[in-house]
């Protein structure tokens, strides 16, 4: 294959993408094809030593935004009537269960947040408490009510350690809450682009 | 292996491929070859992802009578280098406490 009909390739794979990003992601591999010339490959032999053109393609299509690829998705659909019939026919049934499922996949994530918010919330409660207790200990100690501000510090201690218990859980829950996130981006991304490549 | 850590690590490589001077992509690969083999398609989006962090700049200049993208890194991304060769420390600590043998 020569480096023209491989880009051309690409190309094709990627027609439903603004033109923009197609070019600039073909430009890409066109410079790397060069390189590989100037290093002494031939144009075969530096095509060769790419990866396939599918394998690019895809590569391409999944660094792209989700509404990029939606709208690259509706763009590339040219149906027939029947199609068109049928789809309108059935929209009564696919349309609530389209939005089922994408506001079923929208309430489990903000769920994960939402637990994560409390947590948060139950991290500062208890850290301002520890605080107050800490003054009110002080303070007791100055009205000279010793056993008070002895009671007053050791609660302090104990909700301090709580405090930094939590907080550990809450950085692992967030970490974990934007790792969900990421994976149910690609996991719609991966939808979208195998959808498309079936035709 | 986890994905998100071959990611970062990833980023760290392409980052320290163009640490000492900026570099361009067909350059980069060649160096990191004896290291980690990566192809276009794994580089491009890592590329794309570091010039939105701000951790590199590209300049397109001409060479041969074509155009040619270079990459240069950022004091962002020297940062983000750094952070990264940190991290790897401590873990690596750990690893050889795991690796040790005779335990007590």
């Amino acid at each position: 294959m020569n480096k023209q009909s491989y880009l051309e390739q690409i190309r094709r794979l990627l027609q439903r993408l603004p033109e923009e990003d197609r070019e600039r992601s073909l430009a890409f591999y066109a410079e790397s094809i060069d390189d590989r010339m100037e290093d002494g490959l031939s144009e075969e032999a530096a095509v060769a030593s790419m990866e396939s053109p599918e394998k690019a393609a895809e590569a391409i299509l999944m660094d792209m935004p989700i509404p990029k690829l939606v709208k690259a998705r509706v763009k590339e659909r040219r149906m027939g009537a029947a199609e068109i019939l049928l789809l309108a026919l059935g929209f009564p049934l696919w349309f609530p269960l389209l939005l089922t499922v994408l506001i079923l996949g929208l309430t489990v994530y903000l769920l994960v947040w939402a637990l994560v918010l409390a947590l948060g919330a139950a991290v500062l409660a208890l850290g301002l408490s520890a605080a107050a207790l800490l003054v009110a200990g002080v303070y007791s100690i100055i009205k000279a009510v010793i056993s008070l501000g002895v009671l007053n510090f050791g609660a302090a201690l104990v909700l301090t350690g709580l405090t930094v218990l939590l907080g550990f859980v809450l950085v692992w829950a967030g970490k974990l809450a934007v790792k969900l996130g990421k994976w149910m981006v690609r996991g719609l991304k991966a939808l979208l682009i195998r959808k498309e490549d079936k035709r | 292996m986890d994905i998100q850590l071959k990611r970062g690590m990833l980023d760290a490589c392409v980052l320290a491929a163009i640490q000492d001077g900026e570099s361009y992509g067909y350059q980069m690969l060649k160096d990191m070859k004896p290291y980690v083999e990566l192809s276009e398609s794994t580089l491009y989006p890592i590329l794309r992802r570091l010039e939105s962090a701000r951790c590199l700049t590209v300049r397109t200049a001409e060479h041969n009578g074509r155009l040619r993208k270079y990459y240069a890194i950022t004091p962002l991304g020297l940062a983000r280098l750094e952070e990264f060769k940190r991290e790897w420390k401590e873990l690596l600590s750990i690893y050889r406490f795991v690796t040790k043998e005779g335990h007590e």
